[in-house]
């Protein structure tokens, strides 16, 4: 059961991005769409006033709403930027949100910003330094943060461990949760050349406070991380067994990209809603054992 | 690998992705030909730090990251600029991105903010680009109408605060002085876009507009350069005596106090102006 310390013991199931060309679609609709929760990207929220936070303030009414960070950069060798830290919590104190994720990356150095989520050597140092930051981060927000396994198309030649060591070495000596992103783990296993369910059998399981699903683009001989397209069926095989492994996890669809309509995503989301409500009805108490 | 270690692969990795797009990556985009080439260092650092994987060495490892740099910046910027892409075209208005790009990396979180020095680029002389007071007139509008979505919104003046205290714009407005016809130019480019209320252009080129937000939409409007001289000696000193002073002469002779009046009305009823934050 996934509903742990660093979720803030959430029951929540399936989630959207929140994405401003569905936002009419989204106000339109009846009370009670089939959607739990919506994540939206902190940044684009962490301005002063006008629109973006009056459309906060009319989700959140409805709807629990998490914030997803891009640009933390947790694995930067230069530390992290007090001003972002600063202007983060402010947005977690305004909409009370239970945890906050970002990415185990890096992106940015001598103030530059690379706008990307670009992968680390994988070392021990790099873990320790990853954790140290992660801690700062930590006490500052005062709520859960939780860490995302990125998607990558390079390896470094310094790294002395696996993604999945590395992942839970940082996780492990941050005492930090997971946002493990299924479709990450699958790209990267494409483009590195290993198996994916090692990885996800890696993970330690008590950790993971949130999982992401998305779609791709498959080249010839790699994979982008597009979030432009549906779910790949190879993706949903490794979500239903993850979810077997962790139990209900609340769960978040990610489509950044060529947007569907609003309808499209709620029945992708639903896809995910139908594989979860198997495992909360085989885990739930009383759930028949024998046949 | 220690951590001066690290910040030295990023270091180099950075100034990797800052390379010039070129080949087929460059063809993917609005950006005209070029006879520019990868620097050597490119390969180096991606030799130098990458391994090669089954299918992809490692300059094409890393090129997967070039490029995507490249891709994302120049589509922010080209989402934000719609209008000065129309007057400019897309091969030179991708030129003059490339040229800001290369003249300084981005250091901003926000993405919407990539493009706030864009027409301080443009009056720096760095470029030639046709039509250039137009181009730099409608950068100034398009980052003013970035900065109204969300931009703060300060504790207005109570009627007796407007001539006892030091008074501000609030941060959502924007004025801008025209030479050209960039507000007609914006209108134009703007038609299709539902983007709050947009009026049809005039006849004539506006010389004085401001650029703010009421009701959460976004507005262009054009001032009378005595509102404009009036709203412009406010923003900088804070003086509504002063700020009288300046419009003064630019107020026609009759019926000048009663235009005041009407003016000042309406950006208390917008919500244009601000109390003066303590310096
Ligand atoms: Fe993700």
């Amino acid at each position: 059961m996934s509903a742990n310390r660093f979720n803030a013991h959430s029951a929540l199931g399936v989630g959207v991005g929140l994405r401003a060309p569905h936002l009419d679609d989204l106000f339109a609709a009846p009370e009670k769409l089939p959607l739990d929760w919506f994540e939206i990207i902190a940044e684009n929220f962490m301005v002063d006033g006008g629109r973006p936070l009056q459309t906060l303030e009319q989700v959140r009414s409805r709807y629990p709403v998490i914030p997803h960070g891009v640009s933390t950069y947790v694995g930067s060798a230069q530390g992290l930027d007090p001003a972002h830290l600063r202007r983060l919590k402010a947005l977690v104190r305004r909409i009370e949100a239970p945890w906050v994720s970002d990415h185990l990356c890096w992106g940015a150095v001598d103030g530059h910003t690379s706008h990307d989520l670009l992968p680390l050597p994988y070392t021990s140092e790099v873990a320790r330094l990853c954790a140290a930051n992660i801690r700062q981060v930590q006490d500052v927000l005062e709520v859960p943060f939780v860490i995302e396994n990125v998607s990558s198309y390079a390896e470094f030649r310094a790294s002395t461990m696996t993604e999945w060591q590395f992942v839970t070495e940082v996780a492990e000596q941050a005492d930090c949760g997971l946002l493990l992103d299924v479709n990450n783990v699958y790209v990267s296993s494409v483009n590195h050349g290993f198996d994916p369910r090692t990885y996800l059998a890696a993970i330690p399981a008590e950790r993971v406070a949130q999982l992401h699903l998305a779609g791709h683009a498959r080249f010839e001989s790699f994979i982008i991380d597009t979030h432009d397209a549906p779910v790949a069926d190879a993706v949903w095989q490794l979500y239903a067994e993850t979810l077997a492994r962790l139990g209900p996890t609340p769960t978040l669809l990610e489509w950044d990209a060529q947007l569907p309509t609003f309808a499209e995503l709620l029945a992708e989301a639903g896809k995910a809603a139908k594989l979860l409500a198997e495992v909360t009805a085989a885990a739930a108490p009383g759930a028949a054992r024998a046949g | 690998m220690r951590v001066d270690e690290l910040e030295e692969l990023q270091r180099q990795v950075l100034a990797a992705l800052r390379a010039p797009l070129v080949g087929p990556s460059r063809e993917r985009t609005e950006l005209p030909l070029s006879a520019r080439v990868m620097p050597e260092s490119f390969a180096a650092t991606a030799e130098r730090y990458l391994t090669p994987s089954a299918a992809l060495t490692p300059p094409a490892r890393l090129e997967l990251y070039h490029r995507q740099y490249w891709f994302r910046l120049l589509d922010a910027l080209t989402d934000d600029f719609p209008a000065l892409r129309s007057l400019l075209g897309p091969r030179a208005f991708a030129a003059l991105l490339e040229a800001y790009l290369d003249s300084a990396p981005p250091r901003v979180a926000n993405l919407r903010q990539l493009g706030a020095d864009l027409p301080a680029f443009l009056a720096s002389g760095a470029v030639t680009t046709p039509h250039l007071v137009c181009a730099q007139e409608l950068a100034r509008l398009e980052v003013a109408w970035l900065t109204a979505f969300e931009a703060a919104e300060a504790p207005p003046p109570t009627a007796a605060q407007l001539s006892t205290s030091a008074l501000a714009l609030q941060p959502h407005v924007t004025l801008v002085a025209l030479r050209s016809h960039a507000d007609s130019v914006w209108h134009r480019a703007n038609e299709s876009r539902p983007r709050g209320r947009v009026r049809p252009p005039a006849a004539t080129p506006a010389r004085f507009v401001a650029v703010f937000r009421l009701a959460l939409a976004r507005q262009m409007e054009r001032l009378h350069p005595a509102a404009h001289a009036l709203l412009a000696s406010l923003q900088e000193q804070g003086s509504l005596a002063v700020a009288l002073e300046a419009a003064a002469p630019l107020l026609p002779a009759r019926r000048g106090s009663a235009l005041v009046e009407s003016w000042f009305r309406k950006w208390t009823a917008e919500r244009w102006l601000a109390l003066r934050e303590p310096a």
